[in-house]
């Protein structure tokens, strides 16, 4: 990402036939990764044409439940199931190669050459990228596609029942971290320029005026209603305080009996950031890979020494996980590290909502 | 711009100069390699094809450094099997280090409990070069029997400046005490003043922990290195995760009051 200049304020409006055209404009810079839909899914893929990118669709979500239908509108979907950090920070990569002959080698794998622009990023998204930043800040292949990336984000209109963006801070608004911000206002698209270089590409754009006040008194409205909404759906007063004096609550055992341990949560979550490195070798151990791995907080040998699993009970790996993002996190990033995106809580197949287990255990 | 990130994950060589096996299993490395290293940190020693395994550094020398490595998985047998000659790949030193300034003019007293005497050597040999500054400097160590003692051939040396007891649990004991190491500590007469070192299996640093409360010592003075399952060693695998630390970055050594609550508060 360029870094953000505040004072770059243009604003415009495009039309759907602008949108197309800024999507081939991005297309010839950029490998452009945007929601597509996949086998019933929507899901951040690379995009060949603007036809594979979903617009007219919406998710339907709930706790162990997903369903995709079609929409009237464009962009009445929320965020796609899978995160950015698949293409950011992908489940496995070569960290290393070594090889060895008579003299060893030692040969360190390339740094990626993608240049990505990710179309149609949510507020949750967004804020999940902040903390990755700086979760992998000594990691060389995400802090190099990082800095090349192209943002363009798109404001919400909708939340489905699993968002909760608004307690934990991270979202409806989006107020920084993108090259270009779409807000869908009907049939039109408000457009405002967030990086010099995103300016430059808005300027080829040839079907487009300058927003008005009234466009803009649109957007205000989509968002203040929206957070209405997802202020009535979920809040949790002093959270952060209230967390940490609840360490060792007999509340966390309760989730013991319900949950399996799959990691599923861990896995579409957009900050989980845990890692194994396992080795990958060619017969006769000539040549050998270290593979950097998605790990979970929640498997069985995530926490092993000498056979013995430090967290052996599945309600203390809960623990930990919530414990991370709520408590853990905010004393090095100085937020939470859950966005919440909720998506935990639709592919969580026990069906078992963090915002349920988290409440209970500050409450008792 | 951080495109230009050093790849952490890069291996350095180094070169095996020498070789002693203490025991069945259990093997000192004299490693050629001038690495600026501090007491109680560690190195990721790497085996070809098996992967890291992190290994606290035991002491230094002219030359370089000392690991003492026993055998029990996958990495660490194959480590064992190298010789004078062989080539050592690793990265680091990684960790923080025993805080042994604040021990100036105080009463230093380190307690190891088996292979932990591998991390309380570097710490201890330092303290040993710089006697005058600590009022009086104590070792206690327990072993599980005469055959799994560690560095036998430097206990003369170390007795020489200071007061180093052995205990072992079981077996024959060749004119040494019988029992566990909380044994001896139980026997000592403690200033409040004492700064402790503690490296060994949990089944020792949680009596030892109790006793030394009681014997007035103040839970601020009190460090403990820690041992967990660790891969990337730069805090951002999150193995290594006990409550808001990463022990590859933020320790392997704690002040036992800062880790108090996670430590007892059970699987955290
Ligand atoms: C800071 C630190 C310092 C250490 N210093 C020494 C030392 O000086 N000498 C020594 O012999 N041992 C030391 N250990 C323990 C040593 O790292 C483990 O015995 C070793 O990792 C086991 O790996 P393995 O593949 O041989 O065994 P396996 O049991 O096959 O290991 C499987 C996996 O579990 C993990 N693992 C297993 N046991 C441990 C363990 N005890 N600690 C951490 N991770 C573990 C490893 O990461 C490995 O990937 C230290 C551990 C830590 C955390
Ligand atoms: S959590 Fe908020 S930002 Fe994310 S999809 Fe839902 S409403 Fe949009
Ligand atoms: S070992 Fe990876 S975070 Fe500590």
């Amino acid at each position: 990402m360029e870094s953000f200049t505040q004072s770059i304020k243009q604003r415009f409006i495009i039309d759907y036939q602008g949108l197309e055209k800024l999507f081939y404009i991005l297309s010839e810079q950029f490998t452009v990764i945007g929601p597509k839909v996949v086998k019933e899914l929507l899901r951040y893929e690379p995009l060949k044409s603007f036809e594979e990118l979903a617009l007219n669709c919406v998710n339907l979500e709930k706790a162990g439940f997903y369903k995709l239908e079609r929409a009237e509108a464009p962009f009445t979907n929320t965020r796609p199931t899978n995160s950015l950090k698949d293409w950011l920070y992908p489940q496995e990569r070569i960290i290393l190669e070594i090889e060895r002959d008579r003299e060893s080698t030692i040969i360190s794998p390339k740094v990626p050459s993608q240049n990505y622009c990710f179309f149609d990023v949510r507020a949750c998204d967004l804020t999940a990228l902040t903390i990755m930043n700086r979760a992998l800040s000594k990691d060389p292949y995400y802090q190099t596609l990082k800095t090349k990336l192209f943002i363009l984000a798109v404001t919400c209109k909708y939340e489905r029942e699993t968002c909760f963006c608004l307690a934990t801070n991270a979202g409806p608004d989006i107020k920084r971290g993108y090259d270009l911000l779409l807000t869908a206002l009907g049939e039109k698209f408000l457009i405002e320029i967030g990086s010099k270089r995103a300016s430059q590409i808005i300027e080829k754009l040839p079907y487009k005026r300058e927003a008005i006040p009234k466009d803009l008194r649109e957007k205000h409205k989509i968002l203040r209603d929206l957070k209405e909404r997802l202020a009535s759906r979920f809040r949790i007063e002093k959270l952060a305080e209230r967390l940490p004096l609840c360490l060792t609550s007999s509340e966390w055992e309760k989730v013991e009996e319900r949950c399996f341990a799959c990691g599923n949560c861990t896995m579409v979550c957009p900050t989980c950031f845990c890692f194994d490195i396992v080795e990958n070798n060619t017969l006769l151990f000539k040549r050998s890979s270290r593979v950097m791995r998605w790990d979970s907080c929640f498997s069985q040998s995530f926490a092993t020494i000498n056979r013995y699993n430090l967290r052996e009970s599945i309600s203390s790996r809960y623990r930990h996980w919530i414990l991370h993002k709520f408590y853990y996190s905010p004393l090095s990033f100085k937020r939470f590290s859950c966005v919440g995106c909720g998506r935990c809580i639709t592919f969580c197949p026990a069906g078992i909502d963090l915002r349920e287990e988290v409440l209970r255990v500050v409450s008792a | 711009m951080l495109s230009v990130l050093e790849n952490p994950y890069v291996l350095k060589k180094g070169k095996i100069y020498r070789v002693i096996q203490e025991y069945e299993g259990v093997y000192t490395f004299f490693i050629e390699g001038q690495e600026k290293i501090k007491p109680g940190q560690y190195h990721m020693l790497y085996a070809l094809g098996r992967g890291e395994a992190p290994i606290t550094v035991a002491g230094k020398t002219k030359r370089g450094f000392i690991h003492t490595i026993r055998a029990v998985g996958s990495v660490t047998k194959s480590l064992v099997k190298l010789e004078a000659g062989d080539e050592i790949y690793y990265r680091g030193p990684f960790g923080n280090t025993w805080n042994l300034k604040i021990a100036y003019g105080k009463p230093l007293l380190f307690i190891s409990g088996g292979l932990g005497l591998a991390a309380n050597k570097f710490p201890f040999e330092v303290a040993l070069q710089n006697r005058s500054k600590f009022s009086s400097l104590i070792h206690l160590y327990g072993a599980r029997d005469t055959q799994s003692l560690l560095y036998r051939y430097l206990y003369s040396k170390w007795a020489q400046n200071s007061d180093f007891q052995v205990i072992v649990e079981r077996g024959e004991t060749e004119n040494l005490k019988k029992g566990l190491v909380t044994d001896l500590l139980e026997e000592l007469t403690l200033h409040s003043d004492t700064v402790v070192f503690i490296c060994g299996p949990e089944a020792m640093w949680k009596p030892t922990l109790r006793i030394l409360i009681e014997k007035g010592i103040s839970e601020e003075r009190i460090f403990l290195s820690l041992e967990r399952h660790m891969k990337c060693s730069i805090g951002t695998c999150g193995h290594c995760m006990i409550g808001p630390f990463f022990v590859c970055k933020d320790g392997p050594i704690f002040r036992y009051d800062q880790i108090k609550v996670f430590l007892e508060g059970g699987e955290f």
